[in-house]
């Protein structure tokens, strides 16, 4: 009996799981991104993701980063800087990681 | 009932408080979300919860005032102020002060970014005749513009003169964001209580919509759930619902904004 129960509740945890998350920047992103960023790395990304989900999923549901155009992103987290009040240099490292995640193929 | 002052007080703020950044906004009334205040940040809230039917004619609202901060990007405070106000047949009672609360939740995944979101949570209440012990586990997931959530929740009463009591509930909800600012789901509410030693007492369960809109910096929530039949009803209970504890129809209105 309790498998009956436990199995379909694993199956929908499974599927949820798989429905989606952020994936950590890989060396192919930091790669992506040495175009428009220059010097850019993998540790650099993964502190921009850090600090988006921290600063931003605080106040509204994080937005993925590839809903939106890599031009996009820069004039969407300025908006959003002013209204959380946002240090710059952090604006700026999210700014990056989306712009970067919002090119990465899907 | 006297709960005008209330709702002026909360007009009053939200007309003379400055416009801040956007607010912590809840979709759901009775099931939480995973999302914790950013570091710094602060909120006031307001609740009314209107219960309606019993077995005699019967109307009850529970108000509370929250304030709510952000003491980490993952870890949020709040402390009520909780009123109460009653009528029962002809017994009936103006708005009484009820306790206060002190609520501690700790995020540690999110439904976005992480596979599933999850958080714990805390509340001690301390009323006039009784304290209270409830803690949390939160589950909610976003796939899309869907969110899903469930909360685990037990709570131990123990109300002077009386046995302590044990409450365990399941909360279940889905909404869909129809656009940025609004969303409408369902919510479902299984609650059970037993008293201590004693057997499972009872078994209620409660769903219906509930709608939510967010603006920069406030948000409110209604939700109205009538009570379906009872999963387990207590022995004397003859109809299908429990309307002894329990009541036919139940809304909720929480409305908030960014300090």
């Amino acid at each position: 009996m309790k498998r009956v129960v436990l199995l379909p509740l694993l199956a929908v945890v499974a599927a949820l799981g798989c429905a989606g998350q952020l994936p950590p920047p890989s060396e192919a992103d930091a790669l992506r991104a040495s175009s428009r960023y220059p010097g850019t790395t993998v540790a650099d990304l993964t502190r921009g993701r850090k600090l988006y989900v921290e600063h931003c999923s605080g106040c509204h549901a994080l937005v993925r980063p590839q809903t939106k155009g890599p031009d996009e992103w820069p004039k969407l987290v300025a908006e959003m800087t002013e209204r959380a009040k946002l240090p710059e240099a952090t604006a700026q490292e999210i700014v990056r990681y989306l712009v970067v995640a919002s090119g990465a193929p899907r | 009932m006297h709960h005008r002052p209330l709702l002026s007080l909360a007009l009053l703020a939200a007309a003379v408080l400055p416009r801040a950044a956007a607010a912590n906004e809840r979709h759901l009334t009775y099931t939480y979300e995973t999302a914790t205040l950013p570091q710094g940040a602060k909120e006031l809230e307001v609740w009314t919860t209107g219960r309606v039917g019993r077995h005699q004619d019967f109307v009850g609202f529970d108000h509370r005032v929250e304030f709510e901060v952000g003491l980490t990007n993952r870890l949020q405070t709040s402390f009520y102020l909780n009123f109460s106000a009653e009528r029962d047949g002809t017994t009936s009672s103006g708005l009484a002060f009820g306790g206060v609360s002190s609520e501690w939740k700790y995020k540690i995944t999110d439904p976005v970014a992480d596979a599933i979101g999850f958080a714990g949570y805390g509340e001690l209440t301390a009323g006039t005749d009784f304290y209270e012990l409830e803690g949390k586990l939160i589950f909610d997931k976003v796939i899309g513009k869907t969110l899903l959530a469930a909360n685990i929740v037990g709570a131990w009463e123990k109300e002077v003169g009386h046995e302590p009591e044990l409450e365990l509930e399941l909360d279940l909800a889905a909404a869909r964001f129809l656009t940025q600012h609004l969303s409408l789901g369902l919510e479902v509410r299984n609650h059970n209580e037993l008293e201590e030693g004693e057997e499972w007492e009872h078994s209620t369960l409660y769903a219906g919509p509930v709608l939510a809109y967010a603006a920069e910096s406030w948000w409110a929530t209604l939700s109205v759930l009538p009570q379906l039949p009872a999963l387990k009803k207590p022995s004397g209970e003859t109809g299908a619902r429990v309307l002894d504890g329990g009541e036919k129809w139940n809304a909720r209105l929480l409305f908030s904004f960014r300090l």
